[in-house]
Formats: structure tokens, C-alpha cells, sequence
């Protein structure tokens, strides 16, 4: 099993570990591990194309949560903008779906206030579990691959997208 | 928190919440947002949704929340908005417990 799947079953685990009054520190673990269990999962297949196996370490380091979201809202935006393609809905909903896990991780990560239940928290884990197994179906596309190279380098320059019907 | 009048995009958001709320009755009881920065310094519409006690179930709560978060952005017509939206969840039940006045059904 991959080390996001690993991830994704941890977050379940931490979700249900503590019987009929679950802690608030399970459930904010829980939601965290879920978001990294998703951007390992991206960052994993994006470096995996790097053909010198010793590399990948190190350049799955330099993938930024801030600038990740970014590519999956302008992602979404521009999903929206295209007119809804119908072959690009998949990415779209891994793309919002790690956007909104990201603001909840923050929320779980650091905010005190925030009272949150096994039904949320797993809520949030079953989204990740959707947008798994998304990615496996659409992670071949060329679309899913033009994500992730935006996604390993925010910074390069936009390419002219093609769009199939 | 002050909002940019070129953020604000309330008659949009409440056409998006109306419509939604109409198709989703009575799973949802109601809808409330606020306009915000998130943790990156974006702004981003905050939608906070309280859904019925009866969508108690794991896999009927998914099945719902789901839908929602697809049909409200859907409906916001995003290039337009120039905002994110983000959802959050609560029943009635979890909210009573909560009390939270954030979460307090919208006054008329």
C-alpha cells in the first residue's frame, strides 16, 4: 500500500479509535492526516515521472501547500470559465476537493475554537477517499498530467491549454 | 471585517443559496456565509450549512454535502464571482449543542 494510502487508512483510524466520545485531538489529527494523505498522493505521482529515483525525495520537498491551492483554485475557476467540460469534471472535483481539505487541515491544525464531530471529521475523510479514487481513474489524462507539472512548478509559464470536446 | 465593495457579491451568493435551498428542502434547513480572507490571504466565500437531523448517516450525509458543495458552486458562476467558496456542515442537533451565533438561522 502506497504511503497516502497508508495515510488515508490512518485517518480513519484516528477518526473511530476512541469509541462513543472521540477527542477533539483524534479528530483534528484525523482531518489533517486526511489533506496529507491527498497531497502525498499528488506529489507522489508528479515526482514519480523523475527518472533518477534518489531525486524524488528532495523534490517532493519543494511542493508548497500555498501554491498548490492556488493551481487547484485556478483550476477550478478555469474549469467554470471553460464552460464545465465534461471530460475535465474529475480533476475538478480532486481540485476543490484539495483546496477545501487544506482550509480544513489549517482549521484542524490551529484553531482552538473550532468544536468538531466524528461526523464532520469523517465526512472530510470519505471526500478524500472520493477524490483517490478520481485521481486513479483520470491519472493517466493528459489534462491530470498538465495539473500536476503546474502543481510541481507553479511558476512556469501557461502553455496554451487544448480543450477536447 | 471590512469586505472591498468590489468583493461583495451578495445578490449572486443569495440567487446561488435560494436555488440550491429550493432543490434540496428538507435536507437543508438553511444556508448562511460570510466573506472572508482564508489562511493564504485570498478572499473566499464561507458557506456555513445546517442540514437536517434526519441526514444522519454516514453515507446519506456524504451523499448530500456532496451535492451541495456541486450545486452552489455551480450556481455562483465562479469566473464571475472571482472567489473560492468553502463549505462547512452542522445538523440541527450538533448546532443546538454548539449554540453558536455564526451558525443561528438567518434572520428575515
Amino acid at each position: 500500500m502506497s504511503f497516502a494510502q497508508d495515510l488515508l487508512e490512518q485517518a480513519e483510524h484516528l477518526a473511530n479509535r476512541d469509541g462513543a466520545n472521540p477527542k477533539q485531538a483524534s479528530l483534528r489529527r484525523a482531518v489533517s492526516t486526511a489533506y496529507y494523505a491527498l497531497f502525498h498522493l499528488l506529489i507522489d505521482e508528479a515526482v514519480g515521472h523523475w527518472s533518477v529515483a534518489r531525486h524524488r525525495g528532495r523534490l517532493a520537498r519543494t511542493f508548497d501547500h500555498g501554491s498548490m491551492k492556488r493551481v487547484c483554485d485556478d483550476y477550478v475557476k478555469s474549469f467554470y470559465k471553460a464552460g464545465k467540460p465534461a471530460s475535465e469534471l474529475l480533476l475538478k472535483e480532486v481540485a476543490q476537493t484539495f483546496s477545501e481539505l487544506q482550509l480544513r487541515r489549517h482549521t484542524a491544525d490551529y484553531d482552538n475554537s473550532y468544536v468538531w464531530t466524528r461526523a464532520l471529521a469523517q465526512e472530510w475523510i470519505d471526500r478524500t477517499g472520493i477524490a483517490f479514487t478520481y485521481w486513479d481513474t483520470i491519472r493517466t489524462q493528459d489534462e491530470s498530467q498538465d495539473f500536476l507539472l503546474s502543481s510541481s512548478f507553479p511558476d512556469l509559464p501557461a502553455h496554451k491549454k487544448t480543450r477536447r470536446p | 471585517m471590512f469586505v472591498p465593495t468590489e468583493v461583495r457579491k451578495d445578490p449572486q451568493i443569495n440567487a446561488a443559496i435560494r436555488t440550491v435551498l429550493a432543490e434540496e428542502s428538507p435536507w437543508v434547513r438553511y444556508i448562511r456565509y460570510s466573506i472572508d480572507q482564508d489562511w493564504t490571504g485570498e478572499w473566499a466565500v464561507f458557506f456555513r450549512v445546517v442540514l437536517s437531523d434526519e441526514v444522519s448517516s454516514r453515507t446519506r450525509r456524504l451523499e448530500i454535502t456532496s451535492r451541495l458543495i456541486s450545486r452552489i458552486t455551480d450556481e455562483l458562476d465562479l469566473p464571475n464571482l472571482g472567489m473560492m467558496p468553502h463549505f462547512d456542515f452542522r445538523t440541527e442537533s450538533e448546532q443546538a449543542e454548539l449554540n453558536d451565533p455564526d451558525w443561528a438561522p438567518p434572520t428575515a
